[in-house]
């Protein structure tokens, strides 16, 4: 009974300090909203595309972690935007996603938006993720403010 | 008993070291549809009968002052970029104008109208208030002593663009 007991002692052991190396590779992680991706004003029947790379418009979102942590990446991207008793149409492209180690859009790597990604802090412990995007409104799209929300989800996996 | 209770605690724990958290965030994707500007010229600056070596100024205010009327989305900012000649033209004969005086108004009046600083080709910014502007300009032509009879005329042109603002 005792050796049982020391056995299971011992499993539980392991187990606790298993668990003490993955929370110990779980690190800390921080996701914030940096900025919307903007269109502007539309005209209706005119398309209109916001570039990753366009600071002052494209969406933005910051991730925060310690050097050598890897996450996943994963938007959930509207198709369309609401308005005014309508919506209005809304694309992504595959290179309308981007990541940059700075907030800096010139050195981003690109990548599909609508699918999940993965990245490592290797140079800095931040990274920002631009987002691009295709507005298309139609003929006749009535007047007013058009909004959709765009959710991003990080996944710590840990360094 | 003791050993059953401690493999369950330790696969719990071990279960739960397995999980991975996500965080998220939202950002919204926004636009904002608005309706075209219209830029319509109403009225030439007309300066009517000048004389040789006189000067002749038309108040922004006077009947016969040059107005444009816009119309664009409620609240907006509009960039208005004037081309303003410097000389009227007549053949081959030209005639200095000068000294423009340019005034917008949410409403079709030259009274309470604001004073823009207008060089030509450069933009300046109004805001469609009330959903439409009227410009009103002024200004002043410089007939020298032996100025060729004639008509004179140049072309002013306003060109008018969202600021997105």
């Amino acid at each position: 009974m005792y050796r049982v007991t020391a056995f299971a002692r011992l499993i539980t052991c392991c187990c606790v300090l298993s668990l003490a190396t993955v929370a110990q590779g779980q690190t800390s992680l921080t996701v914030r909203p940096i900025q919307n991706l903007s269109f502007g004003f539309l005209l209706p029947g005119v398309p209109s595309s916001v570039d990753a790379a366009t600071v002052t418009r494209s969406g933005q979102i910051q991730v925060e972690a310690p050097l050598g942590t890897n996450f996943q990446v994963r938007y959930t991207l509207p198709t369309v935007m609401n308005g005014p008793g309508t919506t209005m149409p809304l694309t992504f492209g595959t290179t309308d996603g981007g990541a940059a180690p700075t907030a800096n859009p010139a050195s981003m790597q690109r990548f599909n938006p609508a699918t999940a990604t993965r990245w490592q802090l290797v140079t800095t412990t931040r990274a920002t993720f631009f987002l691009g995007g295709r507005a298309a409104p139609r003929v006749g799209q009535p007047v007013g403010g058009y909004t959709a929300p765009i959710i991003v989800t990080i996944t710590n996996l840990g360094v | 008993m003791t050993s059953s209770r401690h493999l369950v605690a330790a696969l719990a724990l071990f279960g739960a070291a397995g999980a991975v958290q996500g965080q998220s965030a939202t950002i919204a994707a926004t636009a904002t549809v608005v309706t075209p500007i219209t830029v319509t010229g109403s009225a030439p600056l007309a300066f009517g009968n000048v004389f040789q070596g006189v000067n002749k100024t038309i108040a922004f205010s006077d009947a016969t002052s040059g107005r444009f009327s816009l119309t664009g989305y409620l609240n907006s900012q509009v960039a208005m970029t004037f081309t303003l000649p410097t000389t009227l033209t007549s053949g081959a004969n030209t005639m200095p104008i000068n000294t423009y005086d340019v005034r917008v108004n949410g409403t079709n009046s030259t009274t309470g109208t604001t004073a823009l600083t207008v060089t030509s080709g450069t933009p300046v910014n109004s805001n469609f208030v009330a959903g439409t502007l009227f410009v009103f300009v002024g200004g002043r032509v410089q007939p020298a002593a032996a100025q060729a009879q004639g008509t004179y005329t140049a072309t002013i042109v306003l060109a008018a663009a969202y600021t997105g603002l």
